[in-house]
């Protein structure tokens, strides 16, 4: 592959550019990058299902009395800004989630310096425990319980063969 | 391939060895007729050979140790890469270590061998 790691002996010091490309694959693959691009990943794919999830609300009769009276034009523009902020909740919610699942695994795993299931597993369950702190003791611990195993089933699909 | 065909042919790098070659051995791919002190020429295949040997032993253990025969992928992980490094490091402190161990203890090891029996003082 790389035909200067064949021979740890006679290999020439790195030039600049190569020094450089080593440095940005160090920083791609570190723990802060994983997180960002998570949490961005996760907010434009946040968006897109907000935007596709607020689109049932007006599968069904919704029209009020005074909704009738607005036009076309302002009707829309309601419409729209609605669909917006849901979505933008949407993404939010899923960047949060996102990064923070990355951000855990990812340390969780230069600690323990293994590759298997685990990692995934208490990353899951610390996840889920952070998201649903606020209502309870009770609900921490379903939350995390449940992340977690789908996080480990996601994980186990990903790698089986 | 003779030893000085081995030197010549490469740029060795040794920043850890302790050793000390003359300025008229020719690191450049010519075979000139310069004369070459065979005696440094010895010292230098040996440590080229003790080099080797390290870094295959480590390339060995380390890859053993750190990198489950199940692969997935052909890049390295985050964790097999973290494991890597801890465990080169982790080797050559011990070689360091025990170097110096030795160092302390070479004077007992040949007074073992001479005086046939008995304790070092130290361990």
């Amino acid at each position: 592959m790389n035909p200067q790691a064949a021979n740890p002996v006679g290999r020439p010091p790195l030039s600049d550019q190569e020094r450089q490309i080593q440095i940005i694959h160090g920083v791609m693959e570190s723990c802060p990058f994983k997180f960002a691009t998570s949490g961005v990943i996760g907010f434009g794919l946040g968006a897109a299902f907000g935007l596709f999830m607020s689109s049932f609300e007006y599968a069904g009769p919704t029209m009020t009395d005074e909704m009738v009276k607005q036009t076309t034009k302002q009707q829309m523009k309601s419409a729209l800004k609605d669909m917006g902020t849901r979505s933008y909740s949407m993404a939010k919610n899923f960047a949060v989630v996102g990064a923070i699942y990355s951000g855990t695994e990812c340390c969780i795993e230069s600690y323990r310096a293994k590759n298997d299931l685990y990692n995934s597993a208490a990353a899951g369950c610390i996840t889920g425990g952070l998201l649903a702190h606020r209502s309870g003791p009770q609900s921490a611990a379903l939350g995390c319980a449940g992340f977690a195993a789908f996080s480990t089933a996601i994980d186990w699909y990903m790698k089986r063969d | 391939m003779t030893a000085e065909q081995n030197l010549g042919r490469a740029k060795i790098h040794l920043p850890d060895l302790a050793i000390e070659l003359p300025s008229n051995i020719m690191w450049s791919g010519s075979y000139s007729q310069q004369y070459v002190n065979p005696q440094n020429l010895e010292v230098a295949e040996q440590e080229l050979e003790m080099f080797m040997d390290l870094y295959n032993r480590i390339l060995a253990n380390c890859r053993n140790k750190c990198i489950p025969p199940k692969y997935h992928e052909p890049d390295l992980s985050k964790g097999e890469m973290v494991c890597i490094d801890r465990c080169v490091a982790k080797y050559m402190s011990v070689q360091k270590l025990l170097g110096k161990k030795m160092e302390e203890n070479a004077e007992n090891l040949t007074n073992i061998g001479s005086t046939g029996g008995g304790l070092p003082s130290t361990l």
